[in-house]
C-alpha cells in the first residue's frame, strides 16, 4: 500500500511516498534517494517499482524529491547540496517515526547514490547499510557527464530545426532544461566518489563498473544509459536488476 | 503551497496533485494537467509544478495528474492506451465530488493534447481546453512545401525521415521503447477533426492552440489551423499561438516562463458555466 504525504517544514514541505511492507515487517527501513533532474525524471517510474518490489519484501520503503524538485516545496534556483542532505535527513526521521524501524538502508541511484553516502559519511543521517546504484566515480564527473549530455542535447536540437526555430540559449542557471542554480556544479563536484569511510555495509550496484574488492557489490545485467542523449527521456525501467537487488537486500538486512 | 495528494477513479487506481488557492472561487473552472509523454504528473522541466502554482497564486483551482500506467498511477488492465482520456472524466468526478469548481478546462502538450481532445468529446464538463502541440492537419501550402522539401533532400542525396513508429502508448512495455520509437497518438481524419470543431464551436468552448518550433515540419506557418478548418477563421473563442522558438518540454526557462504567463492570463478569461 502506498501512502502520500508531505513532511519537513509547512512553508516548503517535502512530498514523499511511503510503501508500507506486505507480510511481516523487518526492522530495515530503505530510503530511495533519486537522481537529479532528467535522471530523476526518467527514472520516477522505475524507483516507485523498485519500491513496490522492495516492499514485497517486507520492507517499508519511502521515496521523496528533494526541496525544488518535484513535487516538494521550493524553487530550484535556491537548490544546494546542504539542503539535500537536510532533505534526507528529513526523509530518514520521517521513515523511522513512520514505521518504527530501527535500522535504514540508503539506496542511492546516481547523483542520490552520491548524496547517500555524504548523508551517512557526515553523520547527517545514521544509517546501518548503503547501496549506491550506478554511482557515478565522482561528483566532478557526473557534473561532467550533465554538462555533456546538455551539449550534446543542445546540438541535437538545433540540427533538427530550422533557424528560424531555434531554442535560445540556455541561461547560465539552467542545464537540460532544469534549475541549476551558481554554485551547484562546484556543490555536487565536491561529492567523492566510493568512499572507505563509510560506517556499516555497502553495497555496490552496477553493472559496468567493479568496486575494489573489499567492497560488496551487485552486477545488474540492465545498463542505464545515463550517457546516451538519444535516451535522455527514456524511462529507466530495470525490472531484472530490480528482482536481483531486492533479493540480496531481502537476504542480508533484517 | 496548499497542495494535496489524491486518489480516484475505479478503486483509485488514478493519482494526482490538487493545487488549491487559498481562497478557492468556486465559480472558476478548474485546470486539468494530463502527462507530457511518459514523465510524471511534475511535467518536462517541472513545467507541470510551476504552472499549477502560477495558476494557484491566481485564485484557480488545478489537478496535476498521472494517466493510467504513468507515474503513481496503476495500469488499468485491458483498456486501450487510446482511450486515456477516461483517466480526465474519472479526475472530473473526483473534484465534481468535492465541489470546488464550475466546469473545468484542459492543458494538454503533446500526448496530453490529444488526452484534452478526447476528452473534450466525451464530457460536456469541459468548458476549455489547451492543445500545445497537438494534432495537425495539411494544408495546400503545407504539401507543396513537402514536395519541393522532398525535391531539394533527392537533390542533395538526404535520406527520407522515416515515419514508422510501432510502440503503445501506455504500461510497462512503453516504458521499454525510446522516445522516437513510440507512436504517441493517432491524428484524427480531417473529417473527423472537423466535425469534433464544430461540436466544439457549438458548445462555445474557449479553445487554445499552441505550435512550437518542435513539430515544424509538420506546422509550418501560423495560420495553418485556420486554413485546414475554416470554421474557425472568425470563431471568437479561439486563440491561436504559432510559437517556432519554443518546444513542448519547455527546455528553456525564458519560454516555459512566458508559456505559464499565457496559460494563466487564458484560463482567467474562462469563466466557469455550464457547457450548452
Amino acid at each position: 500500500m502506498n501512502n502520500p504525504l508531505y513532511f519537513g517544514s509547512a512553508s516548503q514541505p517535502l512530498f514523499g511516498m511511503l510503501h508500507r511492507p506486505q507480510g511481516a515487517l523487518r526492522q530495515t527501513g530503505i530510503v530511495l534517494c533519486p537522481s537529479w533532474g532528467t535522471e530523476a525524471l526518467r527514472s520516477y517510474r522505475g524507483l516507485r517499482q523498485l519500491a513496490q518490489v522492495l516492499s514485497q519484501s517486507g520492507f517499508p520503503v519511502l521515496r521523496f524529491d528533494y526541496s525544488g524538485t518535484g513535487d516538494s516545496g521550493g524553487d530550484g534556483r535556491q537548490a544546494s547540496v546542504a539542503n539535500w542532505l537536510d532533505d534526507l535527513r528529513e526523509a530518514a526521521a520521517l521513515l523511522r517515526s513512520e514505521t518504527g524501524v530501527n535500522g535504514l538502508c540508503l539506496t542511492g541511484l546516481r547523483f542520490g547514490a552520491l548524496l547517500a553516502q555524504e548523508a551517512v559519511a557526515s553523520g547527517a543521517v545514521s544509517a546501518q547499510s548503503v547501496a549506491l546504484w550506478d554511482a557515478p566515480p565522482s561528483g566532478e564527473v557526473f557534473v561532467a557527464n550533465l554538462q555533456q549530455m546538455d551539449q550534446a542535447f543542445n546540438e541535437k536540437l538545433a540540427q533538427q530545426r530550422k533557424l528560424r526555430s531555434q531554442l535560445a540559449a540556455p541561461a547560465r542557471d539552467e542545464l537540460l532544461g532544469h534549475d541549476w542554480p551558481d554554485g551547484l556544479d562546484a556543490d555536487i563536484a565536491r561529492l567523492p566518489g566510493l568512499r572507505k569511510d563509510l560506517p556499516g555495509r555497502v553495497i555496490f550496484v552496477s553493472r559496468d563498473r567493479t568496486p575494489p574488492d573489499s567492497v560488496e557489490s551487485i552486477r545488474l545485467p540492465d545498463a542505464g544509459h545515463w550517457s546516451d542523449v538519444d535516451r535522455i527521456h527514456a524511462p529507466w525501467l530495470p525490472a531484472a536488476s530490480f528482482r536481483i537487488v531486492s533479493q540480496r537486500l531481502a537476504d542480508g538486512l533484517p | 503551497m496548499n497542495e494535496r495528494a489524491i486518489s480516484f477513479g475505479e478503486s483509485g487506481a488514478l493519482f494526482g496533485i490538487l493545487g488549491a488557492p487559498e481562497v478557492p472561487d468556486p465559480a472558476r473552472p478548474a485546470v486539468l494537467i494530463p502527462n507530457t509523454g511518459l514523465t510524471h504528473r511534475v511535467g518536462p522541466g517541472r513545467m507541470h509544478v510551476e504552472l499549477a502554482r502560477a495558476l494557484a497564486a491566481a485564485g484557480v483551482v488545478s489537478l496535476r495528474l498521472d494517466n493510467a500506467g504513468l507515474g503513481d498511477s496503476e495500469v488499468v488492465p485491458g483498456r486501450h492506451p487510446a482511450l486515456s482520456a477516461l483517466d480526465l472524466c474519472a479526475a472530473m468526478d473526483a473534484l465534481d465530488a468535492r465541489n470546488i469548481s464550475s466546469g473545468y478546462v484542459v492543458i494538454g502538450s503533446h500526448s496530453g493534447a490529444h488526452d484534452a481532445h478526447q476528452a473534450a468529446r466525451l464530457d460536456p464538463r469541459i468548458v476549455g481546453a489547451v492543445f500545445v502541440d497537438g494534432y495537425i492537419h495539411g494544408t495546400p501550402r503545407v504539401w507543396l512545401n513537402r514536395l519541393l522539401g522532398r525535391v531539394r533532400d533527392r537533390q542533395r542525396g538526404d535520406a527520407e525521415r522515416s515515419d514508422l513508429h510501432l510502440s503503445p502508448r501506455s504500461g510497462d512495455a512503453l516504458h521499454a521503447a525510446v522516445d522516437a520509437e513510440i507512436r504517441w497518438f493517432d491524428t484524427p481524419s480531417h473529417e473527423r477533426m472537423e466535425a469534433d470543431l464544430f461540436d466544439f464551436v457549438r458548445r462555445q468552448l474557449t479553445l487554445m492552440y499552441i505550435y512550437t518550433g518542435d513539430v515544424e515540419r509538420d506546422y509550418q506557418y501560423a495560420a495553418q489551423l485556420i486554413d485546414a478548418f475554416p470554421l474557425l477563421r472568425n470563431y471568437r473563442r479561439l486563440t491561436l499561438r504559432h510559437i517556432p522558438e519554443a518546444d513542448h518540454r519547455y527546455s528553456r526557462r525564458s519560454t516555459r516562463e512566458a508559456m505559464i504567463d499565457v496559460l494563466v492570463d487564458w484560463t482567467l478569461g474562462i469563466s466557469g458555466r455550464p457547457a450548452g
